[in-house]
């Protein structure tokens, strides 16, 4: 109870230099959980507090509270700053990523270079680079639920 | 801060309205450039928000926005201590050993400096003391003994603290013996974390060179320069040294500054930079003082016990070094005096290469988000609806050479008040939020020449229309400690105009269906639609409120009437008329499709058109002729507004009456008056006339008069004229006159005969009829009622008796006395007379004066009520009158 105390007060604060909210059917829900080992079983803890190194697994819940379906949907989790995309910890896949926020690309991610010896090859982008993640969830039928969800975690070495 | 940190769980738990703020000084305090942070910032609030774009059943793209949640960053300690040291020393001498103490966390950290009680080796140091050496010339600043103290450092290279700790050898130490020496730095955070250097002194007899480094400046900008380095050496050993090598690589970044060695023997003498010159050519002490590459070498062939000396240089920080240290540490060589060979280090130096913050910000000269095409510094959208919503694309580049993050501002603008500025990142859906801990959104880090596309949105008020509007886009470097602190670059977002709402209010169909009329902006100087209807009735206008501004731009619109082009808030019409407007239930204006009433249309989707049927009540007293009635659809929140002229004729109504009809019985001979009104109750003005036979009576012998009640007395009398069929007038609407017909039987009617009089007004190519029966009796009863106020109800009249009405006086309280006079005016007997009257409608019978009758008996309703008031007269006989007297009080 007190850490929900907690976090909505900041919550609310950030939420005053965001966005004005739009209206819109689809309601979207965010919650952050941090994920921590003990005796080798995993626990979930409230995302509120983090050390470097640590793991927060975001959780995006996408509800459409209209009587009639909505299409097209695409849902985004960005990756903010201060943290890092841990590979294989998106949920559905298939998953999209962006590392500039608006062009997207199935994961993982490639890129041509130009090696040592002047060829063009293709590596991987790390998964460092990431800024965001989207899904193409298609239909959400009247008043369904559609969950995405990803593992990140807090830089070691800041970017 | 620290303590208040590491104990701020609990606090900021029980203090939640302190909370943010705390949040927002900690960030403020501990955020320390970037690159020369090793782990995400203590105190750091990570935001993350989740967004939706989907497709609506109404095939409309939308967005979505999650709740943002936060994750502050948790402080971990983590120290780095160097270096390890060894030193040679003759016995009696003091050694010095420079330490830096990095804090290798990720927030600001105190840190326990100790010296380890116990040292190792065949000796052991005295007067051992740790001391200051901010500047890290090795040489400490003062003399203020640090050991067992705690010093807070800041996370980062950048931030090092350092230190010397020095100790004396004793005297009666002998060469060869070795003293080990340890230092170590504990976290006060977590004091698990700690760190420890070992100092390992070796006595020598022979010379003991020691080299101590500085540089003029310990930060300063790439490029920058020159600065002086400056390495002193000095023998405190008992031997002369001799082929003393001080190698000095700098570091890159720094660059040498040619011929710009000085040595303090030879003062203010060049020194070459070549190899294998000595300067001075002969004699000693002499130098070969070189430069290869990076690296400064200088060769001293002789040093003796005590002589110390310094060799002198200058570097510049090239360009384009990136923001960050540069460490140098110098080393010597040189021969003891014995034949040995001992190698040594200087103290390292750290010189801090600020950060330089640049940024610029500008449009993309992409016509298809800036319209004007160019890149010119303002992102033009030419136009948009009104409460639409405008998107800018604004592109911010770092170009200052370390990584930043830029806020971004909109410290000013002229777009009309309630305009909603928000920023998103570049997808344009989701918002940009604040990654620094300032409040203010930012781009978040950029690394060196990156560029990041912010969306600027602004949602315009319903209201507003007109432009240009300019909002001048500040991005802001965020970088703390950089020389230009806060440089900022700005832009503008410009919307040339807001195109106007637009409404179109029609006839009888919507835009572009069959038979629509009243297109295009009014009023139109004629009626578009005419109705014609009676008085009392009501007329029905099909209007068709049709939105035509852009495809995407709902409005709403208030409807209100009027009979001029002026419009109010409210219906303007003449007296006794109104309008109400209904909505539709179906696709006409059928009674039966008659909606509820409505003053505004609700809200019509642009392109569409919303069905409304104003509904006239024309009064019944309305005149004939043509009444215009204008209607005005405007929308309250874009001002968009059109009226239409429409116009309902009243018809014409004639109708005049003559009325009422009489009856009365006169004695042979003997004549009647009848009243009569003559009135208008048709809409127009009537031209009365009278033809003959004006009046007329369908007994032989009988005759009749008309007249004009002249003087509007109410009763026919010598000043009142008879009409002729000269006799012309004209009737208003509503107007009423008196006429009379006066009857008159022959002196030989039967007693019983019965005669009918038709008198006639002509109007509109007709009659007003009027018809009054008279009977011939042989006893004729004449009755005449008069009456006079009685004010206080004394019973006394306060006038004398008339016929004539009471104009002042007759108010509730008062009385009045009524006296009715019977007479007998035939020529036989009038026999069982009855008298009989009541009280009038809001009177009560008043017994002062009782009710009397100058013959018979009377009765009367009790005091104070409502009844008949009965005389039982009897007989009358010829000329005999009987007078009944009594009084009403007026409620």
């Amino acid at each position: 109870m007190r850490n929900l105390g907690y976090k909505s007060a900041l919550v609310f604060a950030l939420a005053m230099i965001s966005a004005v909210s739009l209206w819109s059917d689809v309601k979207v829900v965010l919650t952050a959980s941090k994920i921590v080992q003990v005796n080798g079983n995993e626990q979930k803890q409230p995302g509120d507090k983090a050390k470097p190194g640590e793991v927060i697994e975001y959780v995006a819940d996408y509800k459409n509270t209209d009587k009639r379906p909505v299409k097209d949907v695409q849902a985004k989790l960005p990756v903010p700053n201060g943290m890092e995309y841990l590979p294989d910890t998106a949920n559905p896949v298939p998953v999209m990523a962006s590392t500039d926020d608006v062009h997207y690309a199935p994961v993982p991610l490639k890129r041509k270079v130009k090696g040592t010896d002047g060829q063009m090859k293709e590596e991987l982008v790390p998964y460092s680079e990431y800024k965001s993640l989207r899904w193409d969830l298609g239909v959400i039928g009247p008043e369904e639920m559609k969950q995405v969800k990803a593992r990140m975690k807090v830089r070691t070495q800041s970017k | 801060m620290r303590r208040h940190y590491s104990r701020g769980g609990g606090n900021l738990y029980r203090s939640l309205p302190l909370l943010f703020t705390f949040l927002v000084m900690i960030a403020a305090t501990l955020f320390t450039p970037s690159t020369a942070t090793a782990q995400t910032t203590a105190g750091t609030a990570i935001g993350n928000q989740a967004s939706a774009t989907y497709t609506d059943s109404s095939s409309v793209s939308r967005t979505a926005t999650s709740n943002v949640v936060t994750t502050i960053v948790q402080q971990v300690a983590s120290l780095q201590l160097t270096a390890n040291g060894a030193k040679t020393a003759s016995p009696g001498a003091p050694v010095f050993y420079p330490h830096t103490l990095v804090n290798t966390g990720n927030g600001s950290d105190s840190f326990t400096l100790t010296l380890a009680p116990a040292q190792s080796g065949a000796f052991t140091l005295t007067g051992t003391h740790i001391y200051l050496d901010a500047n890290g010339d090795g040489i400490p600043d003062n003399f203020t003994d640090l050991t067992g103290t705690q010093v807070t450092v800041a996370p980062g290279a950048v931030n090092a603290f350092k230190f010397v700790i020095t100790g004396t050898v004793p005297a009666g130490a002998t060469a060869g013996q070795t003293n080990n020496f340890s230092v170590s730095a504990t976290s006060v955070f977590d004091n698990t974390k700690a760190a420890s250097n070992t100092d390992i002194t070796t006595v020598t007899a022979n010379a003991v060179i020691n080299v101590t480094k500085s540089i003029s400046s310990n930060s300063g900008a790439s490029p920058s320069g020159p600065y002086t380095v400056t390495l002193t050496y000095t023998n405190s050993g008992n031997n002369t040294a001799s082929t003393v090598n001080i190698s000095d690589a700098l570091p890159a970044g720094m660059t040498y500054v040619a011929g710009s060695g000085r040595w303090s023997v030879t003062g203010a003498t060049v020194l070459t930079d070549a190899t294998g010159d000595v300067q001075p050519a002969a004699g000693s002490p002499h130098i070969d003082y070189s430069v290869t590459g990076s690296t400064i070498t200088g060769i001293v062939d002789q040093v003796g016990p005590g002589v110390s000396g310094q060799v002198t240089l200058q570097v510049n920080i090239a360009s384009g070094v990136a923001p960050g240290v540069l460490t140098n540490t110098a080393t010597l060589s040189y021969n003891d005096g014995s034949g040995t060979t001992v190698n040594g280090t200087s103290n390292s130096v750290n010189f801090t290469v600020r950060q330089s913050a640049s940024v610029t910000i500008s449009d993309t000269g992409v016509a298809a988000n800036d319209n004007d095409g160019t890149i010119n510094g303002i992102d033009t959208i030419n136009s948009a609806a009104q409460g639409a919503t405008v998107t800018f694309t604004d592109v911010v580049t770092n170009t200052g050479n370390g990584t930043d993050s830029f806020d971004i501002t909109i410290p000013s603008n002229t777009f009309p008040a309630g305009t909603v500025f928000t920023l998103y990142k570049s997808d344009g859906v989701t918002p940009l939020i604040d990654t620094t801990g300032n409040s203010t959104p930012d781009t978040g880090p950029l690394t060196v020449g990156a560029s990041y596309t912010v969306m600027v949105k602004a949602a315009l008020p319903a209201g507003a229309s007109g432009g240009p509007f300019n909002a001048t886009v500040t991005a802001t470097s965020t970088v703390v400690g950089a020389i230009n602190a806060g440089a900022n670059a700005s832009m503008i977002d410009r919307l040339v105009a807001i195109t106007a709402n637009t409404v179109d209010l029609t006839n009888n169909a919507a835009l572009g269906g069959p038979g629509v009329l009243g297109v295009g902006p009014g009023p139109e100087a004629s009626p578009v639609v005419t109705i014609a209807a009676n008085p009392g009735t009501t007329a029905t206008f099909v209007l068709y409120v049709n939105n035509t501004s852009g495809a995407s731009t709902a409005d709403s619109y208030d409807l209100v009437a009027s009979s001029t082009t002026t419009f109010t808030t409210s219906n303007t019409l003449p007296v006794g008329w109104s309008v109400t407007f209904r909505a539709s239930l179906g696709a006409d204006c059928s009674a039966a499709n008659f909606g509820a009433v409505i003053s505004n249309t609700g809200v019509v989707n642009g392109g569409t058109a919303k069905l409304v049927c104003a509904v006239v009540s024309i009064p019944a007293s309305a005149p004939a002729g043509a009444q215009a009635i204008y209607f005005q659809s405007k929308s309250p929140t874009s001002g968009a507004l059109d009226q239409k002229h429409d116009q309902v004729t009243v018809n014409t109504i004639h109708n005049v009456t003559f009325t009422p009809n009489g009856s009365n019985q006169i004695f042979p001979g003997g004549s009647v008056v009848y009243t009569h009104n003559l009135t208008n109750n048709g809409n127009v003005s009537e031209p009365i006339t009278f033809t003959a036979p004006i009046t007329a009576d369908n007994q032989t012998g009988w005759a009749s008069v008309l007249f004009q009640d002249t003087n509007s007395n109410g009763t026919l009398d010598a000043a009142d004229v008879a009409v002729s069929t000269g006799t012309t007038f004209t009737l208003t609407p509503g107007q009423s006159v008196i006429l009379f017909v006066k009857v008159t039987a022959p002196s030989g009617a039967a007693v019983g005969a019965i005669d009918t009089t038709t008198a006639r007004a002509g109007y509109n190519a007709t009659f007003a009829t009027a018809l009054d029966q008279t009977t011939v009796i042989n006893g004729e009863l004449r009755l005449l009622k008069e009456q006079a106020i009685d004010a206080t109800c004394d019973g006394v009249a306060d006038t004398a008796f008339g016929q004539a009405n009471i104009t002042a006086g007759a108010v509730p309280g008062a009385c009045v006395i009524y006296r009715i006079t019977a007479t007998n005016a035939g020529t036989a007997n009038v026999t069982s007379v009855v008298v009989s009257d009541a009280t009038p409608a809001f009177t009560v019978y008043q017994n002062n004066p009782a009710a009397s009758t100058t013959v018979g008996t009377i009765t009367a309703p009790a005091n104070g009520t409502a009844g008949t008031i009965s005389a039982n007269v009897g007989t009358l006989t010829p000329g005999q009158s009987a007078v009944v007297i009594f009084a009403v009080k007026i409620q």
